[in-house]
């Protein structure tokens, strides 16, 4: 038998011991930030969703992989636009992945459900789109970031009595709390400057088969506002163009669709002159909004749409959050700079206020000859929570 | 009264690609007893590839075609790979069907993108029909000349061809058909190839009235299918026209005049036909 020299002894423990220090040795290095990313992919919102997506992506790389020295990490899952499906996907990014604040989803009943299992685990939500009032007033670990849905269609009913002279318009929107909201503050901000509903119709949700409830307008009307998500709104502004109504029509919001680079001139000459108010756009004189856009256009060769901004203003805000908050921050404390967090976005200025729900700046736009949604109008929609209820005006 | 015709019109246009879609689920419950709720899917998976296709060639005809053809090719493996052992278990048909709507939905999803896509029309049927204030494609006024064309061709064959008789005959009394030394399962993989190839069909000429193609038309599709092939009878040719047809225009009436009814009255017509007249309006009644 062959004799094992000490030698050999020795070069087998260096080894051994080389080994053993260089397995452990990722474990000491810096765990990662994580942020959890809740996107509708698939379902009836998954146009809008992808958007949010991308938006979202580019507020992460901007980041260049690090938040406060450590890798960050941005775990997205699909919501599939389903309430069931969200709430796993949370418990999954929660509870496997332990992320520290979750961005997302847009479907409002997702972030409802969402919003009570947010309370109960206390991690902060950050919403995309603005969150059903309910949720706003209720729950305490979600964020609204573009204020709400209501306050979203205030300004332009306004500007639909004010600027554009409308005296009775119709309503036709998506029949879920989103479409009840917007169309809601349209109504409200309409009807305070002497303007008259003179119908309501409801779609139900996720229908593409609007001709039905167009050909149905009362034809007393001086314009149609409709409220239409994701392809919703594709469908509904393709009919409308077929139809080739001779009424003007608006969006409260434009639902990810109007506006929005990447569709608007597949909606067909309908959405040409048609007027809605946008969570974001592109073409806003606002800070970080040239660098956004910008590198969206190199990524994705088409500028952002409204959701895009909006996505990547929601990945911003939880970024800000989390600086302020500090390395290895509670989640309370991580919720209270929250609470009291200032900035600026590209959406116009975020300020919380102690009340989750920012106050924020809506361009109202018209869709020209090209196709390119031109800003007519800036409002800023001031909310108060007065008796446990939001109240809407204009700043002046 | 403009509102009434094009509500009307509008109903049947939207029934005919109904029907399309229900024609070929109606013979596949009917015949081999397979719930395929993946059916919608392959609506989607048709009109998606027919319209890249028409798009690129210009062609609505090749269109068609080429997502009926892939349509039924996709049927035919699923039909081949997954359903052939699960003719009896019904719970398992449903279980593997829905998942594959999933499938189908993510590989579109992967493949297309995220954003509708819009229908093919051929510039020569670009044009309208005045009807009062509105204005009423001529593309919609083809899609039913396709259902006035394709109703009469399926239900001859259905009713006066050696092959229609055998499937009627599969649907009545496979175990006859086997003493008579008729092999079914040809017959069965035949139907269910038709069957997806028409719902493929209807999926490039159907875009149009259903607003384009979105990656949740299988979903939205199934249920209504089902309804109708209830409403219409199992296994028919002509309760597949009825049943359709008279979903269509109740479905437009109903959300012209009554928007908060519209929702649920394929669903409400389908219970009032299983409660009244459980065949279906045209269906064949249990031997």
């Amino acid at each position: 038998m062959r004799q094992v020299s000490r030698l050999q002894i020795l070069s087998l423990v260096v080894l051994a011991v080389f080994l053993a220090s260089y397995a452990s040795g990722p474990a000491r290095a810096a765990e990662p930030i994580k942020i959890g990313g809740l996107f509708e992919l698939t379902g009836f919102l998954n146009p809008i969703g992808k958007d949010a997506q991308q938006g979202a992506m580019i507020a992460i790389e901007q980041e260049g992989g690090k938040l406060m020295g450590r890798p960050l990490e941005f775990i997205v899952e699909d919501s599939a636009t389903d309430p069931s499906t969200t709430m796993d996907k949370a418990r999954k990014l929660v509870e496997v992945d332990k992320v520290k604040i979750i961005v997302g989803p847009i479907f409002g009943p997702c972030t409802t459900g969402l919003a009570g299992y947010g309370d109960k685990v206390q991690i902060p939500l950050i919403s995309i789109a603005p969150l059903d009032d309910a949720v706003i007033l209720q729950n305490k670990w979600s964020f609204s970031t573009p204020g709400t849905d209501t306050g979203m269609g205030y300004p332009m009913g306004v500007f639909a009595a004010t600027k554009l002279g409308y005296r009775r318009v119709a309503t036709l929107g998506s029949d879920f709390e989103a479409g009840h909201e917007f169309i809601g503050g349209f109504v409200q901000g309409f009807q305070e400057n002497g303007g008259k509903i003179i119908q309501q119709q409801w779609s139900p949700p996720g229908s593409t088969n609007m001709m039905p409830f167009l050909i149905a307008v009362d034809k007393q009307a001086d314009a149609l506002c409709a409220w239409w998500p994701g392809a919703e709104g594709f469908s509904g502004f393709k009919q409308y163009t077929e139809l080739k109504m001779k009424l003007p029509i608006m969006e409260p919001e434009d639902g990810g669709t109007l506006a929005s680079p990447l569709v608007t001139k597949g909606l067909g000459e309908g959405a040409i002159g048609a007027y809605t108010a946008v969570l974001y756009s592109y073409l806003a004189d606002k800070p970080g909004n040239k660098e956004f856009v910008a590198a969206y256009q190199k990524k994705y060769g088409v500028a952002p749409g409204p959701i895009a901004g909006c996505g990547y203003a929601a990945v911003k805000i939880a970024l800000e959050g989390l600086k302020r908050a500090g390395l290895n921050s509670s989640s309370q404390k991580l919720r209270d700079v929250l609470m009291s967090l200032k900035m600026d976005s590209v959406r116009g200025p975020v300020d919380f206020q102690n009340r989750r729900v920012t106050s924020y700046t809506a361009p109202i736009v018209r869709i020209d000859q090209n196709y390119v949604p031109q800003i007519v109008a800036e409002y800023r929609t001031k909310i108060d929570i007065v008796g446990g209820k939001f109240v809407y005006s204009l700043e002046k | 009264m403009d509102v009434v015709i094009v509500s009307v019109l509008s109903g049947m246009s939207y029934g005919v690609v109904l029907f399309l879609v229900a024609a070929g689920l109606s013979f596949v419950l009917g015949l081999m007893g397979i719930v395929n709720v993946a059916h919608g899917a392959l609506v989607m998976t048709g009109a998606y590839a027919g319209i890249h296709v028409a798009k690129a060639t210009g062609s609505l005809i090749l269109g068609g075609l080429a997502g009926a053809l892939l349509a039924g090719l996709v049927g035919f493996l699923l039909e081949r790979a997954f359903l052939r052992n699960l003719y009896k278990f019904q719970l398992e048909q449903i279980l593997v069907t829905f998942g594959f709507i999933y499938i189908l939905a993510n590989i579109h999803l992967w493949v297309y993108g995220s954003w509708p896509l819009d229908a093919f029309v051929p510039s020569v049927l670009n044009g309208s029909v005045v009807i009062g204030r509105f204005s009423f494609s001529v593309f919609r006024l083809l899609i039913m000349g396709i259902g006035a064309v394709l109703c009469p061709v399926l239900w001859w064959i259905q009713d006066r061809t050696r092959i229609g008789a055998v499937i009627r005959a599969g649907m009545d009394d496979p175990d006859m058909l086997a003493v008579m030394g008729i092999n079914l399962r040809p017959v069965n993989i035949a139907v269910f190839f038709a069957a997806a190839s028409l719902a493929g069909f209807a999926g490039v000429i159907g875009a149009f009235p259903l607003g384009g193609v979105t990656l949740g038309l299988g979903q939205d599709m199934i249920f209504l299918a089902i309804a109708v092939v209830v409403v219409g009878g199992v296994g028919s040719i002509q309760g597949a026209f009825a049943g359709a047809l008279t979903m269509g225009v109740f479905s437009s009436v109903a959300g012209t005049y009554l928007p908060a009814a519209a929702i649920f009255v394929p669903y409400f017509l389908m219970v009032a036909i299983l409660i009244f007249r459980p065949q279906g309006l045209l269906g064949r009644s249990e031997a």
